[in-house]
């Protein structure tokens, strides 16, 4: 194997392999931190519309299936792109309000909900929806379920889960993470450029016209030219090497010629 | 003239300008005699080598 692939096959893979891994990191740091933010500003936003809109009422009303229109209308007034529907809990672990009205009264033991009743905002993702029949059914291709605690002068009085369509923000971590890996693309590209072309005239050209030269003299080419060696690299250190053992040489065969002379005299 | 120059003069008489830079760049003022004189008498004689005798 020739030196330049048996020394840039090495860079090519461990570039490829740093690549790949920052990549990897990149992107899904760039999907946390998005999710994280769309976590954060919806539960934001839940609450403080919760707490304008509704009252600590709304949530202990044991008539609480009279309350369904006070949240009809409040999901109306928080519908967004992202926000596309809800269900709402009181501290009894039952559904006092959800757009699948059948699930009304019944009880959840869902760990999201414990969280969310001691005070933390508790996130499930779900997995996206591959078929399209179904995407077109439900609307969505996948949602993140945000478990808001809604909170009055301190005191929680319920929990607000709110379903948050995901296709927007996965699409926007879709296109940011092309781009990033992208450029990393492009950067390694270009490290690997660098590297070929500093290899090629700092280390091969020179050896390879040390070969042509080294060539020549053991063809007996004794004043062949040797490269100019000014610089203090190991290239200039072989150059006066072999200047040394061509200096040699012809001294060896002059010191021969005039023995084999005195010796015909 | 330092050592190290009156090693590179006989080195780029003996070898070529080549040698004269390996003095230059790869020995030391203390070192230079020593080295070149091994070098010299390896390759060319001992005889030859007398030449580094001179240098102060």
């Amino acid at each position: 194997m020739k030196l330049m692939p048996k020394v840039f096959l090495p860079i090519i893979l461990i570039t490829l392999i740093i690549s790949v891994t920052i990549g990897m990191t990149i992107s899904t740091q760039i999907k946390d931190n998005a999710l994280e933010r769309a976590q954060h500003v919806t539960a934001e936003y839940i609450s403080s519309k919760a707490i304008s809109e509704l009252t600590p009422a709304s949530f202990s009303s044991e008539d609480y299936r009279n309350q369904t229109d006070v949240f009809d209308s409040f999901l109306e007034h928080i519908r967004t792109e992202e926000v596309i529907k809800i269900k709402v809990f009181n501290l009894n672990h039952e559904i006092i309000y959800s757009t699948a009205k059948e699930n009304i009264g019944t009880k959840t033991d869902s760990q999201n909900y414990e969280n969310a009743v001691n005070g933390k905002i508790s996130v499930i993702v779900k997995d996206p929806i591959e078929d399209q029949t179904n995407i077109d059914l439900v609307g969505y291709k996948q949602v993140m379920e945000i478990y808001v605690p809604i909170n009055y002068d301190g005191k929680i009085e319920g929990v607000i889960e709110t379903y948050y369509r995901m296709d927007y923000v996965n699409e926007v971590i879709s296109k940011v993470t092309a781009k990033v890996l992208m450029l990393l693309g492009l950067f390694s590209a270009l490290i690997l450029i660098t590297v070929y072309l500093i290899l090629t005239f700092v280390v091969i050209k020179p050896i390879n016209a040390l070969i042509v030269v080294a060539d020549k003299i053991t063809d007996g080419e004794l004043d062949t030219k040797l490269p100019e060696a000014k610089s203090n690299d190991e290239m200039s250190n072989l150059v006066a090497s072999l200047e040394m053992l061509v200096a040699s040489s012809k001294f060896k065969i002059n010191v021969g010629s005039e023995t084999k002379n005195e010796a015909q005299k | 003239m330092t050592k190290k120059e009156q090693c590179k003069a006989l080195m780029l008489k003996f070898f070529g300008p080549a040698t004269a830079n390996l003095v230059d760049n790869f020995m030391t003022e203390d070192d230079c005699v020593s080295k070149c004189k091994r070098k010299v008498t390896a390759l060319l004689g001992s005889e030859i080598a007398k030449e580094f005798n001179n240098i102060m």
